[in-house]
């Protein structure tokens, strides 16, 4: 049976996985509209190359439609469970090729209203994803799953595979670190710091 | 965000600007992912119609050439069976309808290719040896 889907209709998501598994590939178009620009986001945001984010996406999908017969539903939420693959994919790139400038980070899609919002917000945006880069893996996914892709912390716990109270002082941590780099650039960047 | 947790800066504000649509598909990605999805799908397929017949144990196999399960459970049948004629007295044997009839049809006498003195049974047989 192949139905017409769209990201947006309620069918969810470990249905969609079932019907897939059953060979409806119009289930697999929505299972991929509505959860690969996420994991495409998260990519782009960790390996800072849109070539091998793309890859690690088509990878993190791949994976999907493998496990799809085997899925158990209620055991995980298919958008955490792809965060996770994802996020340990780019990990596993980043392993093997240390040492990546940050001038390759890709420039911010800005869209404040006048130039000079533009540039500062640019070069704040820039700052951060910098002091991003110097923060450890775990902190800076951490970061990034919660303020980038809105997950929350249970959320963040079940991709890192580690508990809320761990995830929380990770937070913490983290934001302790980049305020601290931030504010030791202060002179440097040139900014207002609000 | 706490303050204590900005540590005097607005990590929120930074957190804000730093932040970017969630980027669209390409049309090449879209068509990998779909393309992989529709491989998996087939190679799943085939992967069924493949799925070797699964061997039979060592006493089915052992079976086989006797008529396999029905075939044993007749032979185990008439085994019982025979045991149990075997056993039972002719006046039992006679007791059992038709079959006195067979026995007299052959033999005339029921008895006679049966009875050595008083041996009237199989019973009989093995007590006098």
């Amino acid at each position: 049976m192949t139905m017409a889907f769209d990201v947006t209709n309620d069918t969810s998501d470990e249905d969609l996985l079932s019907l897939y598994a059953e060979g409806d590939q119009a289930a697999a178009r929505a299972l991929m509209l509505r959860h690969a620009p996420r994991v495409l986001a998260l990519a782009r945001r960790l390996l800072k190359d849109p070539v091998e984010a793309e890859d690690v996406t088509q990878e993190a999908m791949l994976r999907l439609w493998k496990i799809a017969p085997d899925w158990r539903a209620g055991e995980a939420k298919v958008s955490t469970w792809l965060y996770r693959v994802g996020s340990n994919l780019c990990t596993d790139r980043l392993r093997k090729k240390r040492g990546v400038g940050l001038d390759e980070a890709p420039e911010v899609a800005d869209e404040t209203p006048n130039v000079e919002d533009k540039m500062i917000a640019a070069d704040r945006g820039r700052a951060l994803r910098q002091a991003m880069d110097r923060l450890p893996a775990r902190q800076k996914l951490a970061l990034t799953l919660r303020h980038f892709e809105e997950q929350s912390n249970p959320e963040i716990a079940e991709v890192l595979e580690t508990s809320v109270e761990a995830v929380e002082s990770l937070l913490s941590r983290a934001r302790r670190a980049l305020a601290a780099d931030l504010s030791s650039n202060r002179s440097a960047l040139g900014l207002a710091m609000d | 965000m706490t303050d204590s947790d900005n540590h005097q800066i607005n990590l929120d504000a930074f957190f804000k600007d730093a932040r970017e649509p969630v980027p669209e598909l390409s049309e090449a990605l879209m068509t990998g992912i779909l393309a992989d999805a529709g491989d998996v799908a087939a190679s799943r397929q085939v992967a069924a119609m493949r799925a070797p017949v699964r061997r039979k144990g060592w006493l089915a196999r052992l079976m086989e050439p006797m008529g396999g399960v029905q075939g044993m459970a007749a032979v185990g049948i008439c085994a019982a069976l025979g045991v149990t004629v075997g056993y039972a007295g002719t006046d039992a044997l006679q007791s059992i309808p038709g079959v006195g009839d067979i026995v007299t049809s052959i033999s005339g006498d029921p008895l006679d290719d049966f009875a050595y003195g008083d041996i009237t049974s199989f019973t009989d047989f093995l007590a006098e040896g």
